[in-house]
Protein backbone atom coordinates (compact mmCIF):
# COMPACT_ATOMS: atom_id res chain seq x y z
CA UNK A 1 0.00 0.00 0.00
CA UNK A 2 2.99 2.46 0.53
CA UNK A 3 4.04 1.43 -2.78
CA UNK A 4 1.16 2.49 -4.43
CA UNK A 5 0.90 5.62 -2.43
CA UNK A 6 4.66 6.75 -3.39
CA UNK A 7 3.73 5.95 -6.87
CA UNK A 8 0.72 7.82 -7.26
CA UNK A 9 2.49 11.02 -6.15
CA UNK A 10 5.46 10.47 -8.27
CA UNK A 11 3.43 9.51 -11.45
CA UNK A 12 2.31 13.27 -12.29
CA UNK A 13 6.13 13.96 -12.46
CA UNK A 14 7.11 11.28 -14.23
CA UNK A 15 4.48 11.49 -17.04
CA UNK A 16 5.46 15.07 -17.61
CA UNK A 17 8.79 13.55 -19.13
CA UNK A 18 7.46 11.66 -22.12
CA UNK A 19 5.14 14.30 -23.03
CA UNK A 20 7.16 17.05 -23.02
CA UNK A 21 9.66 15.31 -24.81
CA UNK A 22 6.58 15.12 -27.47
CA UNK A 23 6.03 18.71 -27.43
CA UNK A 24 9.57 19.40 -27.57
CA UNK A 25 10.09 17.39 -30.67
CA UNK A 26 7.03 18.50 -32.67
CA UNK A 27 8.33 22.65 -31.54
CA UNK A 28 11.40 21.88 -33.12
CA UNK A 29 10.02 19.59 -36.26
CA UNK A 30 8.13 22.42 -36.96
CA UNK A 31 11.10 24.98 -36.40
CA UNK A 32 13.19 22.90 -38.77
CA UNK A 33 10.45 22.64 -41.84
CA UNK A 34 10.18 26.69 -41.36
CA UNK A 35 13.91 27.28 -41.45
CA UNK A 36 14.20 25.51 -44.71
CA UNK A 37 10.72 27.34 -46.19
CA UNK A 38 11.97 30.86 -45.34
CA UNK A 39 15.53 29.54 -46.75
CA UNK A 40 13.74 28.84 -50.85
CA UNK A 41 11.44 32.05 -49.87
CA UNK A 42 14.68 34.11 -49.21
CA UNK A 43 16.51 32.56 -52.40
CA UNK A 44 13.49 33.84 -54.49
CA UNK A 45 13.34 37.35 -53.04
CA UNK A 46 16.47 37.84 -53.38
CA UNK A 47 16.18 37.55 -57.23
CA UNK A 48 13.43 39.62 -57.39
CA UNK A 49 14.76 42.02 -54.85
CA UNK A 50 12.20 42.46 -52.30
CA UNK A 51 9.54 40.47 -51.01
CA UNK A 52 6.65 40.44 -53.60
CA UNK A 53 3.24 40.06 -52.47
CA UNK A 54 3.56 36.67 -54.18
CA UNK A 55 5.93 35.88 -52.35
CA UNK A 56 4.65 36.51 -49.15
CA UNK A 57 1.60 35.13 -50.18
CA UNK A 58 3.42 31.98 -51.26
CA UNK A 59 5.85 31.73 -48.17
CA UNK A 60 2.27 32.06 -46.08
CA UNK A 61 0.78 28.99 -47.87
CA UNK A 62 3.73 27.15 -47.65
CA UNK A 63 3.77 27.42 -43.61
CA UNK A 64 0.38 26.44 -43.44
CA UNK A 65 0.38 23.19 -45.57
CA UNK A 66 2.51 22.08 -42.71
CA UNK A 67 1.55 23.77 -39.76
CA UNK A 68 -2.06 22.64 -39.22
CA UNK A 69 -4.54 24.90 -37.47
CA UNK A 70 -2.43 28.22 -38.50
CA UNK A 71 -4.09 30.90 -40.15
CA UNK A 72 -2.52 33.68 -42.70
CA UNK A 73 -2.67 36.19 -39.68
CA UNK A 74 -0.04 33.53 -37.20
CA UNK A 75 2.41 34.44 -39.80
CA UNK A 76 4.21 37.56 -39.14
CA UNK A 77 6.52 38.95 -42.17
CA UNK A 78 8.07 42.49 -41.54
CA UNK A 79 9.77 42.56 -44.59
CA UNK A 80 11.59 44.87 -47.71
CA UNK A 81 8.50 45.43 -49.96
CA UNK A 82 10.32 47.44 -52.00
CA UNK A 83 13.18 46.76 -54.70
CA UNK A 84 16.55 47.01 -53.60
CA UNK A 85 19.42 46.89 -56.11
CA UNK A 86 22.68 45.62 -56.57
CA UNK A 87 25.36 48.37 -55.63
CA UNK A 88 29.08 48.71 -57.28
CA UNK A 89 29.72 49.44 -53.64
CA UNK A 90 28.58 47.82 -50.40
CA UNK A 91 25.85 49.62 -48.95
CA UNK A 92 23.40 48.35 -46.04
CA UNK A 93 20.46 50.68 -47.20
CA UNK A 94 20.41 48.23 -50.42
CA UNK A 95 20.34 45.37 -48.40
CA UNK A 96 16.51 43.32 -48.11
CA UNK A 97 15.92 42.86 -44.73
CA UNK A 98 13.16 40.67 -43.73
CA UNK A 99 11.50 39.40 -40.30
CA UNK A 100 9.63 36.33 -40.52
CA UNK A 101 7.82 34.74 -37.38
CA UNK A 102 5.59 31.85 -36.48
CA UNK A 103 4.03 31.09 -33.07
CA UNK A 104 5.25 28.10 -30.87
CA UNK A 105 1.46 27.54 -28.84
CA UNK A 106 3.01 25.60 -26.45
CA UNK A 107 6.55 25.64 -24.70
CA UNK A 108 5.85 23.65 -21.64
CA UNK A 109 3.80 20.48 -21.26
CA UNK A 110 1.33 20.17 -18.45
CA UNK A 111 2.15 23.98 -17.35
CA UNK A 112 -0.82 24.43 -14.96
CA UNK A 113 1.29 21.70 -12.81
CA UNK A 114 4.03 24.40 -12.28
CA UNK A 115 1.72 27.24 -12.25
CA UNK A 116 2.52 28.74 -16.09
CA UNK A 117 -0.06 30.39 -17.18
CA UNK A 118 -1.72 29.21 -21.31
CA UNK A 119 -0.38 32.69 -22.25
CA UNK A 120 3.21 32.36 -20.61
CA UNK A 121 3.62 28.94 -22.09
CA UNK A 122 3.17 30.39 -25.81
CA UNK A 123 6.14 32.44 -28.01
CA UNK A 124 6.95 33.03 -31.59
CA UNK A 125 10.14 31.76 -33.27
CA UNK A 126 11.44 34.90 -35.40
CA UNK A 127 13.77 34.16 -38.57
CA UNK A 128 15.35 37.77 -39.29
CA UNK A 129 18.47 39.16 -41.53
CA UNK A 130 19.47 40.80 -44.48
CA UNK A 131 20.21 39.36 -47.37
CA UNK A 132 21.84 41.00 -50.86
CA UNK A 133 19.49 41.72 -53.48
CA UNK A 134 20.68 40.04 -57.17
CA UNK A 135 18.25 43.03 -58.98
CA UNK A 136 20.00 45.07 -61.49
CA UNK A 137 19.15 48.92 -61.30
CA UNK A 138 17.01 49.66 -64.66
CA UNK A 139 19.37 51.75 -66.86
CA UNK A 140 19.08 55.56 -66.85
CA UNK A 141 18.90 55.22 -62.85
CA UNK A 142 21.51 56.38 -61.07
CA UNK A 143 19.93 57.63 -57.77
CA UNK B 1 11.87 3.83 0.54
CA UNK B 2 13.12 1.66 -2.29
CA UNK B 3 10.40 2.97 -4.58
CA UNK B 4 11.14 6.86 -3.38
CA UNK B 5 15.02 6.21 -4.37
CA UNK B 6 14.20 4.42 -7.64
CA UNK B 7 11.88 7.38 -8.12
CA UNK B 8 14.41 9.94 -7.76
CA UNK B 9 16.48 8.05 -10.17
CA UNK B 10 14.29 8.34 -12.52
CA UNK B 11 13.43 11.72 -12.08
CA UNK B 12 17.33 12.53 -12.70
CA UNK B 13 17.72 10.89 -15.51
CA UNK B 14 14.76 11.91 -17.29
CA UNK B 15 15.84 15.67 -16.14
CA UNK B 16 19.08 14.83 -17.59
CA UNK B 17 17.47 13.73 -21.15
CA UNK B 18 15.66 16.35 -21.21
CA UNK B 19 18.16 19.38 -21.18
CA UNK B 20 19.89 17.44 -23.55
CA UNK B 21 17.07 17.12 -26.02
CA UNK B 22 16.77 20.58 -25.50
CA UNK B 23 20.34 22.01 -26.39
CA UNK B 24 20.45 18.77 -29.25
CA UNK B 25 17.43 20.42 -30.54
CA UNK B 26 18.98 23.98 -29.88
CA UNK B 27 22.69 23.15 -31.90
CA UNK B 28 20.54 22.14 -34.88
CA UNK B 29 18.54 24.98 -35.05
CA UNK B 30 22.07 27.27 -34.66
CA UNK B 31 23.54 25.35 -37.22
CA UNK B 32 21.16 25.69 -39.78
CA UNK B 33 21.17 29.61 -38.82
CA UNK B 34 25.16 29.54 -38.92
CA UNK B 35 25.03 27.95 -42.50
CA UNK B 36 22.26 30.03 -44.11
CA UNK B 37 24.05 33.30 -42.62
CA UNK B 38 27.58 31.86 -44.72
CA UNK B 39 25.05 31.39 -47.51
CA UNK B 40 24.09 35.07 -47.66
CA UNK B 41 27.24 36.27 -46.47
CA UNK B 42 29.23 34.69 -49.71
CA UNK B 43 26.30 35.72 -51.84
CA UNK B 44 26.91 38.93 -51.25
CA UNK B 45 30.33 39.02 -51.37
CA UNK B 46 30.38 37.41 -54.86
CA UNK B 47 28.07 40.15 -56.35
CA UNK B 48 30.96 43.13 -55.99
CA UNK B 49 33.61 42.71 -58.60
CA UNK B 50 35.94 45.24 -60.82
CA UNK B 51 33.52 45.76 -64.00
CA UNK B 52 36.60 46.93 -66.46
CA UNK B 53 38.29 43.67 -65.86
CA UNK B 54 34.79 41.79 -66.28
CA UNK B 55 34.44 43.55 -70.09
CA UNK B 56 37.53 42.24 -70.32
CA UNK B 57 36.29 38.77 -69.56
CA UNK B 58 37.35 38.25 -66.76
CA UNK B 59 35.91 38.04 -63.23
CA UNK B 60 38.19 39.53 -59.93
CA UNK B 61 36.73 40.37 -57.07
CA UNK B 62 36.12 43.84 -55.14
CA UNK B 63 37.59 42.57 -51.85
CA UNK B 64 36.97 45.52 -49.56
CA UNK B 65 33.58 45.81 -50.43
CA UNK B 66 32.89 41.87 -50.52
CA UNK B 67 34.34 41.85 -46.57
CA UNK B 68 32.22 44.85 -45.40
CA UNK B 69 29.06 42.67 -46.78
CA UNK B 70 30.36 39.76 -45.23
CA UNK B 71 31.01 41.27 -42.09
CA UNK B 72 28.02 43.30 -41.89
CA UNK B 73 25.68 39.94 -43.03
CA UNK B 74 27.18 38.00 -40.03
CA UNK B 75 27.05 40.72 -37.20
CA UNK B 76 23.59 41.36 -38.37
CA UNK B 77 22.06 38.05 -39.00
CA UNK B 78 23.38 36.39 -36.01
CA UNK B 79 22.46 39.62 -34.29
CA UNK B 80 26.02 39.60 -32.61
CA UNK B 81 27.51 42.30 -30.28
CA UNK B 82 30.15 45.29 -31.59
CA UNK B 83 32.49 42.40 -30.46
CA UNK B 84 31.28 39.83 -32.76
CA UNK B 85 30.38 37.93 -30.23
CA UNK B 86 26.76 36.27 -29.48
CA UNK B 87 24.00 37.40 -27.31
CA UNK B 88 22.85 33.46 -26.70
CA UNK B 89 23.61 31.77 -23.94
CA UNK B 90 24.58 28.99 -25.42
CA UNK B 91 27.73 30.65 -27.17
CA UNK B 92 30.65 32.14 -24.57
CA UNK B 93 29.93 36.03 -24.40
CA UNK B 94 33.50 36.59 -24.32
CA UNK B 95 35.30 34.61 -26.96
CA UNK B 96 34.06 36.37 -30.58
CA UNK B 97 33.06 34.65 -33.69
CA UNK B 98 35.76 34.17 -36.35
CA UNK B 99 35.38 33.43 -40.09
CA UNK B 100 36.80 33.18 -43.42
CA UNK B 101 36.48 34.33 -46.76
CA UNK B 102 37.91 32.51 -49.59
CA UNK B 103 37.97 34.58 -53.09
CA UNK B 104 38.64 32.77 -56.23
CA UNK B 105 39.57 35.34 -58.96
CA UNK B 106 38.81 34.75 -62.89
CA UNK B 107 42.53 35.74 -63.53
CA UNK B 108 44.15 32.76 -61.06
CA UNK B 109 44.26 34.36 -57.70
CA UNK B 110 43.35 32.91 -54.76
CA UNK B 111 43.19 35.13 -51.68
CA UNK B 112 42.53 33.88 -47.95
CA UNK B 113 40.85 36.57 -45.66
CA UNK B 114 40.35 35.74 -41.65
CA UNK B 115 37.86 38.42 -39.64
CA UNK B 116 38.27 40.96 -42.51
CA UNK B 117 42.23 40.65 -42.58
CA UNK B 118 44.38 39.66 -45.66
CA UNK B 119 45.82 36.41 -44.46
CA UNK B 120 47.14 34.74 -47.88
CA UNK B 121 47.32 35.47 -51.13
CA UNK B 122 48.25 32.50 -54.21
CA UNK B 123 48.10 32.23 -57.66
CA UNK B 124 46.23 28.91 -58.44
CA UNK B 125 44.81 26.97 -61.93
CA UNK B 126 41.60 25.65 -62.66
CA UNK B 127 40.18 23.02 -61.91
CA UNK B 128 41.53 23.69 -58.30
CA UNK B 129 40.66 21.41 -55.67
CA UNK B 130 39.67 23.35 -52.72
CA UNK B 131 39.84 21.73 -49.18
CA UNK B 132 38.67 23.87 -46.21
CA UNK B 133 41.09 23.43 -43.39
CA UNK B 134 39.02 23.40 -40.42
CA UNK B 135 35.85 21.39 -41.56
CA UNK B 136 37.81 18.99 -44.46
CA UNK B 137 35.33 20.16 -46.68
CA UNK B 138 36.01 19.54 -50.52
CA UNK B 139 35.35 21.41 -53.67
CA UNK B 140 36.34 21.75 -57.23
CA UNK B 141 36.51 24.90 -58.29
CA UNK B 142 36.61 25.98 -62.03
CA UNK B 143 34.57 29.22 -62.12
CA UNK B 144 35.20 32.75 -59.64
CA UNK B 145 34.15 31.52 -56.87
CA UNK B 146 33.38 32.93 -53.10
CA UNK B 147 33.32 30.55 -50.20
CA UNK B 148 32.68 31.57 -46.60
CA UNK B 149 33.69 29.62 -43.34
CA UNK B 150 31.58 31.25 -40.23
CA UNK B 151 33.03 29.19 -36.57
CA UNK B 152 31.05 30.01 -34.14
CA UNK B 153 32.81 28.28 -31.34
CA UNK B 154 31.66 26.29 -28.63
CA UNK B 155 28.42 25.47 -28.03
CA UNK B 156 27.55 24.96 -24.44
CA UNK B 157 24.97 22.24 -23.34
CA UNK B 158 23.10 22.53 -20.15
CA UNK B 159 24.27 18.94 -19.61
CA UNK B 160 27.81 18.51 -18.36
CA UNK B 161 28.50 15.21 -19.55
CA UNK B 162 28.43 16.26 -23.05
CA UNK B 163 31.43 17.82 -24.42
CA UNK B 164 30.94 21.16 -25.85
CA UNK B 165 31.12 20.64 -29.94
CA UNK B 166 32.66 23.42 -32.37
CA UNK B 167 30.05 24.70 -34.87
CA UNK B 168 32.10 25.21 -38.28
CA UNK B 169 29.94 25.75 -41.43
CA UNK B 170 30.72 26.70 -44.82
CA UNK B 171 28.96 28.11 -47.97
CA UNK B 172 30.12 29.08 -51.21
CA UNK B 173 28.28 30.75 -54.35
CA UNK B 174 29.54 30.61 -57.49
CA UNK B 175 28.09 32.63 -60.96
CA UNK B 176 28.30 30.55 -64.05
CA UNK B 177 28.14 32.30 -67.28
Amino acid sequence: MENFIAAIVVLPFLLFFPIQYGVEAVNHAHITHFEAIAESTKEEAKQEGYFTPQIIDKLKQSVMDSYKNLSPSDIEITATTVPRYRTDQFDQRELITYDISIPIDKIIAGNELFGISDADNRGRYHIKGSIASELLMPPGDKS
Amino acid sequence: MKVYILCIAVLIICTGFFFFQIGSDRQVEYSELIKSTANNAADAAALFYDKKKFSHGVKVYDKDAGNQAIAYIIKDNLNLTERMTFRSPYFSASEPIHYHAYYFDGDGKFTIYRDGSLQSSSSISYPYLFQEEKTGYKKTITVPTVIVTINAGSFKYQVQFIKDPDIIRTSGYEYKD
